[in-house]
């Protein structure tokens, strides 16, 4: 599939993953990139755009004993967001399955 | 590309293009390099992955609308003239960091002073020593005090003219940029390091400050010690 027609869809999927829970950049990066084919560090860039709209934030944490790691996490606008465009994805996917298969 | 050479090439593709926190961009970039070693990869391998430095740059570049130039003028004006208050409230947030700075030193000589019995141009009142020594605890804990909260006030301040640098910015370029935090980054470490210290100043301050103020009552006879001594005539 065409690469900028991902990256929209990230947005989403990275919504729908922080929705669920903190993960940092790297976690991240991996959990989306082997769901879906995109080259490393794509979600990068997409998460910084998110932060910059105030959808999610960023935190440190030395929880798991190491160096600093940043955290993301959803935010109270971030989890409307995702609530609606959620919505409208799946509307949208059913219209078009729809219209693929040939159905009235 | 070796690590070195991807990162490199990242920052000057980012600097050509104009984009801001660059240096947080490539701290992300580090550690997805960092990680990948981990798992055995080589730097090589893992810059392969990546998409080249060129491109990742380019997904930096926010894609707000130009702005209109005449618009930006006025907005400009707007700033400059709403800087001069802001700027002058600004200047009076750092005298007083500084007066707070001057506080806790003043504390730590106030405190010298009594404990040593050194009397710099008369400024230590006539007092017995053991209620002296008593009060001197009393000030270097009222200085650490006062020392965390200088401290913590200097870096709420830098950041908070950080904060108006940027929301300026962003106002001129139509929220070009990320806002920034209002709080400033202190490592948790370092916070809970602090606190303990603040706390060991408060209970060092208000116990010798007690004890000091009965032990100077018992040597006086007096509830008002400071008429016995005659400090103020």
């Amino acid at each position: 599939v065409n690469i900028q027609y991902k990256k929209g869809v990230i947005e989403l999927c990275l919504l729908a993953t922080l929705s669920k829970k903190d993960m940092y950049g790297y976690e991240l990066s991996e959990y989306i990139s082997k769901m879906v084919d995109i080259s490393d560090g794509t979600v990068y860039p997409i998460l910084r755009k998110l932060k910059a709209d105030g959808l999610v934030t960023t935190y440190l944490s030395e929880d798991s004993g190491g160096p600093p790691r940043k955290y993301y996490s959803i935010t109270k606008t971030g989890l409307k967001e995702f609530e609606s465009d959620s919505k409208d994805w799946l509307d949208f996917v059913a219209t078009v399955s729809k219209i693929i298969k040939g159905e009235k | 590309m070796t690590k070195k050479e991807y990162l490199d090439e990242l920052k000057k593709e980012l600097k050509l293009n104009n984009v801001d926190d660059i240096d947080d961009i490539l701290e992300e970039y580090k550690e997805h390099f960092d990680f990948k070693l981990e798992e055995g990869y080589t730097e090589e391998e893992i810059a392969k992955k990546l998409s080249s430095p060129k491109e990742i740059a380019k997904e930096y570049v926010p894609s707000s609308a130009p702005v209109n130039k005449y618009e930006r003028a006025t907005k400009i004006t707007g700033l400059t003239f709403l800087s001069i208050p802001a700027g002058m409230i600004y200047l009076l947030l750092w005298a007083s960091v500084a007066v707070l700075g001057a506080f806790s030193l003043a504390c730590v000589v106030t405190g010298f002073c009594l404990l040593t019995t050194i009397n710099i141009a008369g400024l230590i009142p006539s007092i017995p020593y053991f209620p002296a020594l008593i009060l001197s605890i009393a000030c270097f804990g009222l200085a650490t005090l006062s020392a965390v909260g200088t401290f913590y006030s200097f870096e709420y301040i830098k950041q908070w003219g950080k904060v108006y640098v940027r929301w300026c910015k962003n106002v001129a370029n139509n929220n070009h940029y990320p806002s920034l935090s209002k709080h400033p980054k202190i490592s948790k470490k370092l916070a809970s390091k602090l606190k303990f210290v603040a706390m060991v100043g408060l209970v060092c301050f208000v116990a010798a400050f007690i004890i000091g103020y009965f032990s100077m009552c018992i040597a006086a006879k007096s509830f008002e010690p400071w008429h016995v001594w005659k400090w103020f005539e």
